[in-house]
């Protein structure tokens, strides 16, 4: 593995990301998207298909 | 991902993006690979089973996994391999990051842990027009490539963001599960 830059010295803070990237508040984000989508929209599948994409690309990157 | 394509091993920013650009090429063209053979088996099972009845095999099948999302004890194949990162070791970064968004775009070559991927997957066929595939499949890749945002400010593999608690899988899991559900069930009704 390559590395490069400074070493250690990181806070916790920064160490637990950001809020805009947090997967559970994305994926949280993505499921009321989708609920609203169908809510306006009815059940399309052109209409819930890129939202579940989206979730889809982004969910498959988090495994425990 | 993030420990793959990240500022600290690009050596800076300006590289970081292109290497993410490169991921995201091969994630949509992987991507395309996987819609071009759904298209193909639709297309020859359809000879057998109608359109109707195949979007509801696909329904169940998404709502299989949705229940393997949610804990229910069922069997998924699911393919338990990672990308081969000895490649990181012999290919330039950047070939590096396209044959990696080109495996992960296919979907199917290393692990998937939520039932959303294979829903989208079973659902592209059925979505009635190819500019509306290659969008989904466009927003697809480009989902795994915001991954790649969380690292943004890396600047040693020291500072790569940690997310994970048992909330946040609990959250991710029901999220995951209630989207394939709701696709699963547009798939039934559009189809």
């Amino acid at each position: 593995m390559l590395e490069t830059g400074r070493p250690a010295a990181v806070s916790p803070a920064r160490r637990r990301g950001s809020l805009a990237t947090d997967p559970m508040l994305i994926a949280a984000g993505t499921s009321l998207l989708t609920a609203t989508l169908v809510l306006f929209a009815g059940p399309k599948l052109a209409v819930v298909a890129p939202a579940a994409a989206l979730l889809a690309g982004w969910s498959s990157a988090w495994s425990p | 991902m993030g420990m793959t394509i990240n500022p600290a091993v690009s050596g800076g920013r300006r590289r970081w993006l292109g290497h993410s650009a490169a991921f995201l090429l091969g994630a949509f063209f992987g991507g395309l690979l996987t819609l071009t053979g759904a298209l193909a088996v639709v297309a020859l099972a359809d000879r057998a089973v109608p359109l109707h009845g195949l979007a509801v095999l696909g329904a169940a099948a998404i709502a299989w996994a949705a229940l393997h999302d949610l804990g229910v004890p069922l069997p998924l194949p699911y393919r338990k391999r990672q990308v081969p990162e000895w490649l990181r070791e012999v290919l330039p970064q950047s070939v590096v990051a396209a044959i990696f968004g080109g495996m992960l775009g296919i979907g199917f070559l290393t692990l998937f842990t939520y039932s959303t991927q294979l829903a989208v997957f079973l659902a592209l066929p059925f979505l009635g027009s190819v500019p509306t595939m290659l969008g989904v499949v466009a927003t697809f890749a480009l989902g795994k490539t915001l991954v790649l945002a969380g690292v943004a400010r890396a600047r040693s593999l020291d500072e790569i963001p940690v997310y994970w608690n048992a909330t946040g899988v609990g959250v991710l899991r029901t999220a995951t599960a209630a989207v394939s559900l709701t696709l699963a069930w547009s798939l039934v009704h559009t189809a």
